[in-house]
C-alpha cells in the first residue's frame, strides 16, 4: 500500500508542476486531469471509495471537460508565451517556502491530544483537557456512501439545501449572461409541432 | 503469486470472449441490418459470413497507419488506446452469475458511471489532436452529446438505486428477484435505453460521426490499427451499455421463470437479455432517421432531464411515504 | 424522523418566506415573460419590494430571539436580527433606486430582481451562520449572484471587466478562506464557532507552537474576509469593479455585503477566536490603518465619480475595522452604529449620483458634477451635506458614528488608530470639499448646461428620507444607540 501511495503522490505532484510549466494550455488541462486521477487514487487508498468515484465523475468528467472545451476553442498561439519563467523563481520560491513552513508548523499538531498518556509532556493546563470518547472502539460497519447518506439528509440537510441554492443561482446567472433572445430569429416550437392534428390543419375557407 | 496468476486468468477469461463478442457483433449488425433492408448481409467470406470479422481485422492490421503531419502525436495515439482501455475495464464489475464477477465493488454502479464519464476524453483528445476542423467539430459535438445524456442516465439510475438500496451490482440483481425493475419503472426503462443509444453515439443520435455529415467525425484522421481500436472501443461500449441496461432493468442473470431452468450454464440469461438489447440497437439504427444536433440536445436537456428528475421525485416520495425503502 | 428539526423552520420563517416569494417571482417571470419584457422588470420590482417588506415584518415580529438552528449550523440572536433588518432595508432602497435606472438603461432582464433577492437571502443566511461550512456556502451563494449582477450589461466592456475581476478575486479569496478553515479544522476537529470558542478557552499565552498553528489558519481566514470587504491592502479590485458595474449594483455592493461580512467577522473573531485577540488585533490594526490611509489618499487622485465613491467606502471600512480591532463591546456597538449611518449616507450618495443623469447618459467623470448648483440647487445641497457627513463634520450623522468609534478605540488604548482616523478624516475632507467646490463655485463659462433628466418618485423619496436622517440623527440618536447596544450585547 505504501508503494501505491508513493506512486500516486509522486505522479500527482509532478503532474501539478507540469500544469504550470507546460507551454501548451491544452497540455496543462490534461495534466490537471492527471492530478485529479491521482488524487482519486489516493482517496481510494484512504478507504473513501465514494469520494474517489465522485472526484472522477464531477471533476474529471464535468469540470475538466468544461475547461478543455474553453481552452481548445480559444486557440491560444503558443509562440506568444515566450516569457521566461526564471523571473518568478525568487519570489515564487519565497512564497512557496512560506506556505510550506506554515503547513509544516500546523502538520503534526494536535490541539486535543489523542492519547491521554501524553499529558505527562504538558506541564500546565492539564485540567483543561476534556474527557472524550475513543471512537475507534465504537465502530460499526457501514459503506462510505451509506454513512454519508445517513448524515447529510438528516443532520446536515441545511448544507444540502444551500448547495442546491447555489446551483439555482449558477443556472440563472448562466442564462442571464448568455441567452440571446433575438425576436427576429425564427425558431421551431417542437411541442407545437407535435401537438398539431392533421384533421384540423386544412380547413375549408367558405 | 498464484493469486496474481488467478486474477490474470480471470481477466483473460473476461477479455478474450469479450473481444470475440465484439468482433461478431460487427458481423451481426451487418447481417441484421441487411435482413431489415431485405437483403443478405455479408455471406461471401465464410459459411454465413462467419469469417467476415476476421477478414476485417486482418485488413485493418495490414493497412498502412497514416499519421497526420501536424497532429499532436502523443495525444493522437493515446486517444484510441484510452477509449479501448476504458471499454475493457468497465467489464470488471459486471456479474455474470451468482458470485461470477471479477471485482464485487460496493460502488459498482458509480464505478461504471465514472468510467463512462472518462470515455468522453478519448473522443475529445482524438478530435483535437487530429488537427482537422471536421474532426474537432465532430469531437466537440460528440462530447457535448455524451455529457448531456450522462445527466439523464445518472438520474434514471438513481431511481432504480432507490429501489435496490445499494450500488453493488450483485445486490441490485438480488433485489430484482421479486420483480424485475422494468415492470414498475417501465417509462424509465425506455428512457434508459434511449439514453444509452445517445451515450454511445449510436443511431439515431450519431450525427457527430455520421458518414454523410462531418466526414465520420472525430475519427476521420485515423486509419488501420488506431481506427480498429476506436471501432472495438465503440462496440465494446455498446455491448457494455446493453449489459448494464439488462442488469439494471431486466434482472441481470435471473432466469425468466425461477428454478425452472437451472440447468442452463451461468451467464446464459444475461447474454440472452443483452442480445435482446443489442438487437434493439441494430433495429433502431435501421429504422429511424437521424436527429439533428439541436433536436438531440433539446431532447436531452428539455425532455429527458425534467422527466427523469420528476421520476426521482416520484419514486423517492413514494418510497419514503409508504416506508418501502430497502 | 419527520419531527427531527421541526422548530428549525419556525426560526427561519423570514428566510423561508423570502425564498418562496422569489421562487414565485421566478416562475411568474419565466412563464409570462414572452412579449411583455418592458413591464416585467417594474412588476417584479414592486412585488419583490413587497416581498422584502413582508420579510422585514416577519423578522421584526419574530418571537424567537435566541436560537441555534439546524444542528448547530445556524444561530439567531440580536446581532443577526439587527444586521438582517439593515440588509433588508438596503435591498429595499436598491429596489427603489432601480425603477428608473432599469428603464433608462433599457435593462429588460427580470432576473435582475431574482438575483438581488437571492443575494439578500444569502446575506441573511450568512449573518446567521455558526459553522465554517455553512458560512462558506452562504459566501459562495452571495458571491455568485453578485458576480452575475456585476456583469449584467453584456455589451459594455466595463461591466464585463468588472464581473470578471470580481469573480477572479472572489474565487481567490474563497480559496484562502477554505485553506484557513481547513487548517483550523485539522487542528481542532470542529468547525462550529461556539465549539471553537469553548475549545480555545485560556489558550492564548500558552504553548507557542499550538498557538502558532492556529494563528496561521486565522491569518488565512482574516485575509480572505479582508479581501471580501475590500480593506487595504486587499482593496485593488474594488475601484475597478465599482466603476464597471451598473450604478445600482454598485450601490448594492457598497452596502449589503459589508453589512453581512462585518457580522461574519464579529462572529468568527469574537465568538470563535476571542482568545487569540492579541494576534488578530494586530492584523486588523494594520489593515485599518492601511484602509484609512489608502482610502483617503487614493481618492485624491480620482477623476471618476464611482471610483471616488469606491475609495471613500474603503476609507469607511477602515473606520469600521477600528471598532473590530478594539475587542470590546463598545467597539462592537460603534461598528453597528457606523453600519447604520454608513447605509444612510451611501444610499443618499448613490441616489444623488443616479439623479445626475442627462440626455446623453449617466455621469462618469467628476467634472460632470460641475455647476450642479445652477442645474438643481436642492440636489447640490443634499450632496454637499452628505459629503460633509462622510467627512465626519458635526452636527451631521457621520460625526456621531466616527465619534463613537474613536472613543471605543481610545478606551482600548489604540491611540494611533484614533489619531490616524482623525487625520485621514481631515484628508478626506479635502476631496469632499473639492467636489463641493465643483458643484458650487465652478466658473459657468459654457453656453448651456445640460439639463438633468427628472427624478422619479421612489428616488426622490429615498433622497428625502436619507437626507432627513443625515441631518437629524445627531439630534435624536437614542433609538439607534439602543438598537446597536442590544445588538452588541448579544455577543457578550
Amino acid at each position: 500500500m505504501n508503494l501505491f501511495l508513493a506512486v500516486f503522490a509522486a505522479l500527482g505532484i509532478s503532474s501539478s508542476i507540469m500544469v504550470i510549466r507546460a507551454n501548451n494550455p491544452v497540455y496543462s488541462v490534461l495534466y490537471l486531469i492527471l492530478v485529479f486521477v491521482n488524487v482519486s487514487g489516493i482517496l481510494i487508498l484512504q478507504g473513501l471509495d465514494f469520494f474517489a468515484m465522485i472526484f472522477l465523475v464531477v471533476y474529471v468528467g464535468a469540470i475538466a471537460v468544461l475547461f478543455l472545451f474553453v481552452v481548445m476553442m480559444l486557440n491560444i498561439k503558443i509562440e506568444e508565451r515566450q516569457e521566461s519563467m526564471l523571473r518568478y523563481v525568487p519570489v515564487g520560491a519565497g512564497i512557496g517556502l512560506i506556505f510550506f513552513l506554515e503547513v509544516i508548523i500546523a502538520l503534526d499538531k494536535e490541539f486535543v491530544p489523542l492519547n491521554p498518556l501524553a499529558f505527562t509532556s504538558l506541564d500546565n493546563d492539564s485540567a483543561l483537557i476534556p474527557e472524550y470518547l475513543h471512537w475507534g472502539t465504537t465502530l460499526g460497519q457501514k459503506t462510505g456512501i451509506e454513512a454519508i447518506g445517513q448524515v447529510i439528509y438528516t443532520y446536515y440537510f441545511y448544507y444540502f439545501f444551500m448547495a442546491s441554492f447555489i446551483l439555482l443561482v449558477a443556472m440563472i446567472g448562466a442564462i442571464l449572461l448568455t441567452l440571446h433572445n433575438d425576436p427576429k430569429v425564427k425558431r421551431q416550437e417542437v411541442f407545437e409541432q407535435n401537438a398539431r392534428e392533421f384533421s384540423r390543419t386544412i380547413q375549408k375557407a367558405s | 503469486m498464484s493469486y496474481i496468476l488467478g486474477v490474470l486468468l480471470k481477466i483473460l477469461g473476461l477479455v478474450v470472449p469479450l473481444l470475440l463478442g465484439i468482433a461478431f457483433m460487427v458481423l451481426a449488425e451487418r447481417k441484421v441490418m441487411g435482413s431489415i433492408q431485405r437483403r443478405k448481409g455479408p455471406n461471401v467470406v465464410g459459411v454465413f459470413g462467419i469469417l467476415q470479422p476476421i477478414a476485417d481485422g486482418l485488413k485493418l492490421m495490414v493497412k498502412e497507419t497514416v499519421l497526420p503531419s501536424n497532429a499532436n502525436l502523443m495525444i493522437f495515439l493515446a486517444a484510441p488506446v484510452l477509449t479501448f482501455m476504458l471499454a475493457l475495464i468497465s467489464w470488471s464489475v459486471i456479474p455474470f452469475g451468482d458470485g461470477l464477477v471479477l471485482c464485487d465493488l460496493n460502488i459498482g454502479v458509480l464505478y461504471l458511471f465514472a468510467v463512462s464519464s472518462l470515455g468522453v476524453y478519448g473522443v475529445i483528445m482524438a478530435g483535437w489532436s487530429s488537427n482537422s476542423k471536421y474532426a474537432f467539430l465532430g469531437a466537440l459535438r460528440s462530447t457535448a452529446q455524451m455529457v448531456s445524456y450522462e445527466v439523464s442516465l445518472g438520474l434514471i439510475l438513481i431511481s432504480t438505486l432507490i429501489f435496490a438500496g445499494s450500488l453493488n451490482f450483485t445486490e441490485i440483481v438480488e433485489s430484482q428477484k421479486g420483480v424485475w425493475f422494468a415492470v414498475p419503472l417501465f417509462p424509465l426503462f425506455i428512457m434508459f435505453f434511449i439514453s444509452c443509444l445517445a451515450e454511445t453515439n449510436r443511431a439515431p443520435f450519431d450525427l457527430p460521426e455520421a458518414e454523410a455529415e462531418l466526414v465520420a467525425g472525430y475519427n476521420v484522421e485515423y486509419s488501420s490499427m488506431a481506427f480498429a481500436l476506436f471501432f472495438l472501443g465503440e462496440y465494446g461500449n455498446m455491448i457494455l451499455m446493453c449489459t448494464f441496461c439488462s442488469i439494471m432493468f431486466l434482472g441481470g442473470w435471473l432466469p425468466l421463470v425461477p428454478e425452472a431452468m437451472d440447468f442452463m450454464p451461468p451467464g446464459f440469461w444475461l447474454g440472452l437479455k443483452a442480445a435482446f438489447f443489442l438487437f434493439g440497437f441494430i433495429w433502431v439504427r435501421a429504422s429511424f432517421p437521424r436527429y439533428r444536433y439541436d433536436q438531440l440536445m433539446r431532447l436531452g436537456w428539455k425532455v429527458f432531464l425534467p422527466l427523469s428528475l420528476a421520476w426521482v421525485f416520484f419514486v423517492s416520495g413514494l418510497m419514503i411515504g409508504y416506508d418501502w425503502l430497502p | 424522523m419527520f419531527y427531527l428539526f421541526e422548530s428549525d423552520f419556525l426560526g427561519l420563517i423570514p428566510e423561508t418566506f423570502l425564498l418562496l416569494g422569489l421562487s414565485t417571482l421566478l416562475g411568474y417571470g419565466v412563464w409570462y415573460e414572452k412579449g411583455r419584457e418592458s413591464e416585467m422588470t417594474s412588476h417584479q420590482l414592486w412585488v419583490g419590494g413587497l416581498c422584502l417588506a413582508f420579510t422585514f415584518i416577519l423578522l421584526c415580529e419574530s418571537p424567537l430571539m435566541n436560537m441555534i438552528l439546524c444542528f448547530n449550523t445556524l444561530i439567531i440572536d440580536g446581532m443577526s436580527a439587527y444586521l438582517k433588518a439593515l440588509i433588508l432595508l438596503s435591498t429595499l432602497c436598491i429596489f427603489g433606486l432601480s425603477f428608473s435606472y432599469l428603464q433608462q438603461e433599457r435593462i429588460k432582464a427580470f432576473e435582475y430582481v431574482i438575483l438581488l433577492l437571492l443575494a439578500t437571502l444569502s446575506l441573511m443566511l450568512m449573518v446567521s451562520s455558526y459553522d465554517f461550512i455553512s458560512l462558506y456556502l452562504a459566501i459562495e451563494f452571495q458571491s455568485l449572484g453578485l458576480y452575475v449582477l456585476a456583469a449584467l450589461k453584456r455589451d459594455n466592456e466595463y461591466s464585463t471587466e468588472a464581473g470578471l475581476k470580481y469573480f477572479v478575486l472572489g474565487a481567490f479569496s474563497s480559496g484562502f478562506y477554505l485553506f484557513g478553515a481547513s487548517l483550523i479544522y485539522g487542528l481542532t476537529g470542529t468547525t462550529n464557532f461556539e465549539d471553537l470558542g469553548i475549545l480555545f478557552t485560556g489558550v492564548g499565552p500558552t504553548d507557542l507552537f499550538t498557538q502558532g498553528s492556529v494563528v496561521v489558519g486565522l491569518l488565512f481566514l482574516s485575509v480572505a474576509f479582508l479581501f471580501k470587504i475590500s480593506a487595504a491592502p486587499f482593496h485593488m479590485w474594488s475601484p475597478d469593479v465599482y466603476e464597471g458595474a451598473p450604478t445600482v449594483i454598485t450601490a448594492f455592493f457598497s452596502v449589503a455585503p459589508k453589512l453581512a461580512l462585518f457580522g461574519v467577522l464579529i462572529r468568527v473573531f469574537y465568538l470563535g477566536f476571542f482568545d487569540f485577540l492579541f494576534s488578530w488585533q494586530q492584523i486588523f490594526f494594520f489593515c485599518s490603518l492601511a484602509s484609512m490611509v489608502f482610502g483617503s489618499f487614493g481618492a485624491l487622485a480620482q477623476v471618476k465619480i464611482k471610483r471616488l465613491l469606491a475609495f471613500s467606502s474603503i476609507g469607511h471600512v477602515g473606520y469600521m475595522l477600528i471598532g473590530l480591532a478594539t475587542g470590546s463591546l463598545q467597539g462592537l456597538q460603534g461598528i453597528f452604529l457606523y453600519l447604520l449611518i454608513y447605509l444612510v449616507m451611501t444610499i443618499n450618495a448613490f441616489s444623488v449620483v443616479l439623479s445626475l443623469r442627462t440626455h446623453e447618459g449617466e455621469p462618469r467623470f467628476l467634472l460632470d458634477l460641475k455647476n450642479l448648483n445652477l442645474k438643481s440647487p436642492i440636489l447640490a445641497l443634499t450632496f454637499s451635506l452628505t459629503l460633509f457627513s462622510m467627512a465626519g463634520i458635526p452636527p451631521l450623522a457621520g460625526f456621531l458614528s466616527k465619534f463613537y468609534l474613536f472613543f471605543a478605540a481610545l478606551d482600548a488604548s489604540l491611540y494611533s488608530l484614533a489619531i490616524l482616523g482623525v487625520l485621514s478624516s481631515v484628508i478626506s475632507c479635502f476631496y469632499y470639499i473639492s467636489i463641493i467646490k465643483l458643484m458650487y463655485f465652478h466658473k459657468a463659462e459654457e453656453v448651456q448646461l445640460k439639463p438633468l433628466v427628472g427624478i422619479d418618485g421612489q428616488k426622490g423619496f429615498l433622497l428625502g428620507i436619507t437626507f432627513f436622517g443625515i441631518l437629524f440623527i445627531f439630534l435624536y440618536p437614542s433609538p439607534f444607540f439602543l438598537l446597536s447596544h442590544a445588538a452588541a450585547l448579544s455577543i457578550s
